[in-house]
């Protein structure tokens, strides 16, 4: 189980950037729904998801991310994913999901999005 | 010339599986295994109407013979048991004659890197920690072969997923198994599951899904099936003698 890895930290009023380890499954993917929720309900319009040490992708933690990106989106925000691996963009591509959800390189790229110069 | 005549001992598998005949089929096990014969004769007549608590049974004895070096011999089938031992692609491995194969070389046959695969089975429950273990074996198994490793990562989700929407939504008890089996042909693997869950086929779910839709609803669960269908070639699903699930998953590549 891998829930006690998922970190966030704050970049700016309005950017949080979230870890979530090595795995997102059906195990942690709730913490993740929580703390996206959780973010939102603060007021970060942006939420980046850095997928860098991220080995494994669940239809589960999947959803953490689809069920919750609408929330950011209406308010003018995002939730951009950054750093993800071949075969995690390929699950994504099997659900159609690559061109749904914002997929940046890197997490420069991600911050550019924001608004956020490093 | 003198002959040995080498008596198989045989040892009656209950239809029965309450705790008493269980422990008393283990303790009659134990008690054969002792006396180091070279095979047990495993009665199967009564298993007329095959649960997985028997397959489970019937697995774990199997286990026990191999690691004594005691080759184990299924008696009096009924095409009710053959039926599921086939479907289960556990067939070869209980139920063939074996008896020119000593364990010990059927075990050396079995983790054999090249040459025709043989086939993989596992038993599991179906808590988070038991599935994991369950999947390292799986993935142990598929590095044995020259698989992309994207292959080896759809197969891995494929595994996962079935596993978990049979966690989630099968309502097996604590002491219910999944029975797995996979073997490659070609290029291509099958891929077996059985559990004793509640009836449930996954063929029913659909492969369409829209993103946005699901987005719009706050949709964070229930695209498990959707990505299984989509990872695999082939998928067909029975329900034996309306007690167990099987559903069994074709991925091919190249």
């Amino acid at each position: 189980m891998d829930e006690q890895n998922i970190t966030g930290h704050v970049l700016t009023d309005e950017t949080l950037i979230v870890k979530p380890g090595k795995m997102l499954d059906n195990n942690n993917a709730h913490v993740m729904v929580e703390t996206i929720t959780s973010a939102q309900a603060k007021g970060y319009k942006f939420i980046i998801i850095d997928m860098a040490g991220l080995e494994f992708l669940s239809s589960a933690g999947v959803g953490s991310i689809l069920g919750t990106v609408e929330t950011s989106r209406e308010i003018g925000g995002d939730i951009i994913l950054c750093n993800v691996s071949d075969t995690i963009l390929h699950v994504l591509k099997v659900l159609d999901l690559a061109g749904f959800l914002t997929i940046k390189s890197t997490e420069k790229e991600a911050l550019t999005l924001c608004g956020i110069e490093s | 010339m003198q002959i040995d005549h080498v008596v198989t001992p045989t040892l009656l598998v209950p239809a029965d599986l309450s705790d008493n005949a269980v422990t008393r089929f283990d303790g009659r096990l134990k008690e054969l295994l002792a006396k180091s014969p070279m095979s047990i004769a495993f009665d199967v007549s009564q298993l007329e109407n095959v649960t997985s608590s028997h397959i489970k049974l019937l697995w774990q004895a199997y286990h026990v013979c191999l690691d004594a070096g005691v080759t184990m011999k299924l008696k009096s089938l009924s095409p009710g048991l053959v039926r599921v031992l086939k479907v289960l692609d556990l067939y070869e491995l209980l139920a063939e004659d074996h008896e020119s194969m000593r364990p010990q070389l059927r075990k050396a046959v079995r983790i054999k890197p090249r040459g025709v695969p043989p086939p993989y089975a596992d038993e599991f429950p179906t808590d988070s920690r038991s599935i994991d273990e369950a999947l390292e074996g799986f993935l142990k198994y598929l590095r044995r072969f020259t698989l992309p490793e994207v292959v080896i990562f759809e197969l891995r989700t494929v595994f996962y997923e079935v596993a978990a929407n049979i966690r989630s939504y099968a309502r097996m008890g604590d002491d219910d198994i999944v029975v797995f089996s996979a073997r490659v042909e070609g290029s291509k693997l099958i891929m077996v599951f059985a559990d004793s869950g509640v009836p449930f086929d996954p063929k029913s779910t659909t492969v369409d899904f829209d993103p946005r839709t699901a987005s719009k609803n706050g949709q964070t669960r229930g695209f498990g099936l959707t990505l299984v269908r989509r990872l695999t070639d082939k998928m067909s699903y029975v329900r034996m003698n309306d007690v167990i699930n099987v559903l069994t998953l074709e991925k091919k590549w190249n």
